[in-house]
C-alpha cells in the first residue's frame, strides 16, 4: 500500500524495559531533554538529549492514541505495541505533514520520524540526528 | 465547520512577536516561558496546572503553510505582531477527535497556537492557563 507508514523496531541503548513512562520534556537553552522511568520499576530511568533541539515533536495523551493503537494491531497482527516502547516510522503521516506544511522545505532534509509510544502518552519525535541517550543514576 | 483564528490577550502590555525561552512538560503541569524580542528581560509565564492533553511544537519554517493560510484569510489586526492565539474548529483537533474514536469531543477542548520567533506551538487542553508577568 502506497501510503501504508511502516513501523520497525528503534533500539537507541541495549538493556530496555518494555514499557516506560514519560516523566518529563523539557525544550530550551539544553535542547530537548526527555526523562522516561520504567512502567515496572520507576527507579528504571532514562534521559534523552536532542542538543541542538529538533524540527518537531508532539506529545499525545494516551486516551487521544486509540485509533493508532487499534489500527497497528490490526495492521501488524500482533499486541508488540503494548510490550515495546521505542519505534521508527517510515512513510510517515507527520513527515508528510510537515512537507506540506512547510511548503516542500522539509523534503530536502534527511528527516527521520522516532516514536516513544509510552505507557501514558505517545512523543513523536521529527529530526535529522541521533540524540544522546543513557540510564540515569540515582 | 471551518478553522478560526481568534487574537488572545490574556494579560495586558503584550506587545509584538515573543521568543520562546523553554517548555516544560511533566506528568502535573505544562509550562511555558515567552521573552519580548526587544527586552529579553520582560519575561512571560503561562502555566497549566495538569498536563495537557497534547502539545506539538514546530519550526517556524516548516509551518509556513498555516501562516500564508492566515494572511490570506484574516485582517491584518487578527495575526500581525501577535504571538498569543486560539484556533476554533482547528485541523489539530479534528485529528485528536479521530485518534481517539471520537472521545474528545466529550472534553471541550480548547486549542491554543502560539506563534513565536523561532517555533509555533500548538496546545489542547481541557483548562485555562495562569499567565503572568515575571519581572
Amino acid at each position: 500500500m502506497k501510503n501504508s507508514e511502516y513501523w520497525e523496531n528503534w533500539d537507541p541503548i541495549e538493556g530496555l524495559e518494555a514499557k516506560y513512562y514519560i516523566d518529563s520534556i523539557n525544550d530550551g537553552v539544553n535542547g530537548l531533554e526527555i526523562i522516561l522511568s520504567g512502567a515496572k520499576d520507576n527507579a528504571k530511568r532514562i534521559k534523552f538529549i536532542f542538543s541542538n533541539s529538533v524540527e518537531s515533536y508532539k506529545r499525545t495523551d494516551e486516551t487521544y492514541r486509540q485509533e493508532l493503537l487499534f489500527i497497528l494491531q490490526r495492521q501488524y497482527q500482533t499486541d508488540i505495541f503494548a510490550h515495546r516502547t521505542f519505534f521508527k516510522v517510515k512513510n510517515s503521516p507527520y513527515l508528510r505533514w510537515l512537507s506540506e506544511e512547510s511548503e516542500g522545505i522539509a523534503d530536502d532534509r534527511p528527516l527521520q520520524h522516532l516514536v516513544i509510544l509510552a505507557a501514558d502518552s505517545s512523543l513523536d519525535i521529527i529530526s535529522t540526528y541521533e540524540q544522546e541517550v543513557y540510564f540515569l543514576k540515582d | 465547520m471551518s478553522e478560526k483564528l481568534i487574537r488572545w490577550e490574556p494579560v495586558k502590555e503584550l506587545k509584538g512577536i515573543y521568543y520562546l525561552d523553554s517548555t516544560a512538560d511533566t506528568a502535573s503541569s505544562f509550562e511555558l516561558v515567552f521573552s519580548d524580542a526587544i527586552d529579553e528581560n520582560k519575561q512571560l509565564q503561562v502555566k497549566f496546572s495538569s498536563r495537557v492533553k497534547g502539545f506539538r511544537s514546530t519550526y517556524e519554517t516548516f509551518r509556513e503553510r498555516s501562516l500564508l493560510d492566515f494572511y490570506k484569510k484574516y485582517d491584518k489586526s487578527v495575526y500581525q505582531d501577535w504571538t498569543f492565539f486560539k484556533l476554533a474548529n482547528s485541523e489539530y483537533l479534528a485529528w485528536l477527535s479521530d485518534q481517539s474514536q471520537g472521545e474528545s469531543e466529550k472534553w471541550n477542548l480548547t486549542h491554543y497556537l502560539f506563534t513565536t520567533m523561532e517555533f509555533i506551538l500548538d496546545i489542547v487542553h481541557n483548562e485555562e492557563p495562569v499567565v503572568q508577568w515575571l519581572f
